[in-house]
């Protein structure tokens, strides 16, 4: 089936996106892009399932989501990587200024439970709303709202931020924005 | 003569005198004492733990739009071209 052009150019703006997300969600940029890979393929496959006039973007994540789920699932005793140190494998995060930061908050977000990762991240990072991200993650509402709420006040503690001066702007988000060392 | 106005008479004055409660909420408003809710402005101030979750969100988006920018790889970039050239035989 032949994608309207729209479509088309709106699936090509969303693979850098579909990809944060998939690094961000499995800590592995291998595994994000095959992750990647094979919801490029499987939304080709199935684009007649795909109704005109939804969101495309929120469709894509949910096929992602589903495919890293049903692997979390398969790999469940593998270990996940929670210190970050997918940091190694990417080429433009190290040479960034603010990276300390940056390492600071790839380590904590590893470290929240998967659930409440994919939440924060949908809402938070990526700008879906609840409701759509309550869509993607097959979720009530108020379980998204939880969730967003417990990943941030975890994130909070995981940072050591218990007020917005320990965080920014004057602090960190100036130091990650103008690339000042936090720790001098 | 009893030249002090009832109660009654300044209510009704005092009805006469006010300002119709839309151009009242709207003047509020425009002055930034009220919100579109009529609520006090100052309510609309970030509570410190507010503030403390933008701030976090705000880092967030910081991290996630340099992921954004990560090149990439050859084979995500093969595939999108082999894409982009099926949609233009099509």
């Amino acid at each position: 089936m032949a994608l309207p052009d729209a479509t088309q150019q709106e699936l090509l703006r969303t693979v850098p996106h579909l990809r944060a997300f998939a690094i961000s969600l499995s800590g592995s940029i291998d595994r994000a892009d095959d992750l990647v890979q094979e919801t490029l393929l499987r939304a080709l496959a199935n684009i007649d399932r795909f109704q005109p006039g939804t969101c495309l973007q929120a469709w894509l994540f949910t096929i992602l989501r589903n495919l890293f789920h049903t692997e979390f699932r398969r790999r469940r005793r593998e270990v996940e990587d929670p210190e970050g140190t997918m940091a190694g494998q990417l080429a433009v995060l190290p040479n960034q200024p603010g990276s300390v930061a940056f390492d600071e908050l790839r380590r904590a977000l590893a470290k929240l439970p998967h659930e409440q990762r994919e939440a924060l991240l949908l809402v938070s990072a990526q700008g879906f709303s609840y409701e759509e991200a309550a869509q993607i993650t097959g979720t009530q509402l108020g379980t998204i709202k939880s969730r967003v709420n417990r990943a941030r006040a975890r994130l909070a503690e995981l940072l050591h931020v218990h007020h917005a001066e320990d965080l920014g702007p004057d602090r960190l988000v100036r130091a990650v924005m103008h690339g000042a060392d936090l720790r001098g | 003569v009893n030249v002090r106005a009832s109660r009654s008479d300044k209510d009704a004055r005092s009805r006469e005198l006010r300002v119709p409660e839309v151009i009242q909420r709207s003047t509020n408003y425009a002055r930034g004492l009220k919100d579109g809710n009529g609520r006090p402005r100052h309510r609309q101030r970030a509570s410190a733990p507010e503030r403390l979750q933008d701030l976090l969100g705000e880092h967030l988006r910081l991290y996630y739009a340099e992921l954004i920018k990560e090149p990439m790889p050859g084979r995500l970039t093969a595939l999108l071209e082999r894409l982009a050239e099926r949609e233009r035989r099509s």
